[in-house]
């Protein structure tokens, strides 16, 4: 088991108003992570951070045994799908994934019909992603971020606007992403999806990250019956 | 590649306007009004003293060049805009690119001259540098918002551009020095027609600054993603 990804006392602030605090977290490959907190609690900035969209004020990033630096601004090998970065409207979600591929300079482009069949989506809609539903466009991003195989896929709520077939898909998709190896972060507010579908778990809570205990099944939102999602 | 498909798409629009609102302001200052001047004295005339003004060709210069600059969708900025060099010729390109556009449009301009004036062959090479010197000038003029509008958002560029150039006016007419591109180079060329060490000096005090702003600019990209998502 190799370490995919490594931060190291990471803070940010904004305006002067502390965002990530000395947060520090190790995943190995085939972890699944899982982050959960308050709104406002930093979960995206920390994942734009890993990416590479935000600059840290301290602490360093190493990605796939590449730090992330002046030279070397972006993750490499990494898929992500965050809000209000999605895929061009004036396009079918097909041709975004062969954007997609000629962006990541990929010549082989079998696949991609493949890939959005795991989504849920078909190859040979034709219908431009302005005209999707909120649950298919999350979908297509889900899938956008898996165009190249990556080694470490960085989802922001990727449960967001997903209908019951849509969550069943990305649990699919969680399992079968670990089966490969492949690291996954995401945040998510999703209890269910937070107990049972991730291997490790940790909370944001003002900045600082948490390591909760993990064990599947058990968390308390479940326990005391209030869990809606489902 | 300094033609790409985003630029054939918008070069016409902007073209079009760039060359109208020239021609508005030859055709609002008069067109040959005394019958002794030629298309190049038309045109160059017209140019600098507009270019002098700062309220009407340069706020048509800076809002365009504002609207053609386009920020990297955050796909292509993490597959494809991986360090600061990179970025740097993504905003460089759409620079030249814009100078090419406002080349076709005023080329378009004296063209239209060159058939409603006569042209005096004694003033082409005078035309032909003036050309050349107001281009560099330019380049250093959008060098400069380009580094503004990267370090602050375009809004601020604008303000802060022009707060500049009456900096610098200010500068000129109280010291008789010039920190931007036109008071001191090109009112210095122009009394002295092609003096060779006038142009020289013009040359390189332009390409001087065009430098320190690409230094800059790459400074700015080191140390910030550009990207606010």
């Amino acid at each position: 088991m190799t370490t995919t990804l490594s931060l190291t006392h990471i803070s940010k602030k904004y305006h002067r108003k502390p965002v990530l605090t000395d947060v520090s977290l190790q995943a190995n490959t085939g972890d699944i992570i899982g982050i959960s907190g308050t709104n406002g609690s930093g979960k995206t900035t920390l994942l734009k951070t890993i990416l590479g969209f935000t600059i840290p004020d301290s602490g360093q990033i190493i990605v796939l045994n590449h730090p992330l630096s002046a030279r070397q601004h972006f993750a490499t090998n990494t898929g992500f799908a965050l809000k209000d970065c999605g895929p061009l409207p004036n396009y079918s979600g097909l041709a975004n994934l062969q954007l997609m591929a000629q962006l990541l300079k990929m010549t082989d482009m079998t696949h991609l019909p493949e890939l959005l069949d795991l989504v849920g989506l078909t190859a040979t809609n034709t219908t431009k992603v302005k005209h999707y539903s909120l649950g298919m466009y999350q979908r297509l991003c889900l899938a956008m971020s898996l165009v190249n195989d990556p080694q470490l896929v960085i989802w922001d709520e990727p449960e967001n606007a997903l209908d019951e077939a849509g969550l069943r898909q990305l649990q699919a998709l969680l399992a079968r992403l670990a089966e490969m190896g492949t690291t996954t972060i995401l945040t998510s507010h999703n209890p269910t999806l937070l107990a049972h579908h991730v291997t490790r778990r940790v909370h944001l809570e003002a900045g600082r990250l948490l390591e909760l205990p993990h064990s599947p099944g058990g968390h308390p939102w479940l326990r005391f019956g209030k869990c809606s999602y489902y | 590649m300094l033609v790409n498909r985003n630029v054939l798409l918008r070069a016409p629009l902007y073209c079009l306007v760039l060359a109208v609102c020239l021609f508005a302001l030859i055709y609002s200052t008069g067109i040959n009004p005394t019958g002794q001047i030629d298309a190049w004295q038309t045109f160059w005339g017209t140019l600098l003293a507009e270019t002098y003004n700062f309220y009407k060709i340069i706020p048509i210069l800076t809002l365009t060049f504002l609207l053609w600059l386009k920020t990297p969708h955050p796909y292509y900025l993490f597959t494809r805009l991986i360090t600061p060099s990179r970025s740097l010729t993504y905003y460089y390109r759409q620079l030249l690119s814009f100078m090419l556009v406002v080349l076709i449009a005023w080329s378009l301009i004296f063209g239209l001259l060159t058939h409603l004036l006569a042209v005096n062959p004694q003033n082409t090479p005078f035309g032909v540098i003036l050309t050349g010197t107001y281009l560099l000038n330019l380049t250093a003029f959008l060098s400069v918002l380009l580094l503004l509008s990267l370090r602050f958002n375009r809004v601020s560029a604008a303000i802060i551009i022009t707060g500049l150039l009456y900096l610098d006016q200010w500068l000129y007419m109280h010291f008789n020095q010039s920190i931007l591109f036109y008071h001191g180079l090109i009112t210095s060329t122009l009394p002295r027609g092609t003096n060779l060490a006038t142009v020289l000096y013009d040359v390189g005090w332009c390409t001087a600054l065009i430098g320190v702003c690409l230094f800059l600019n790459f400074l700015t990209l080191r140390h910030s993603r550009l990207i606010n998502f």
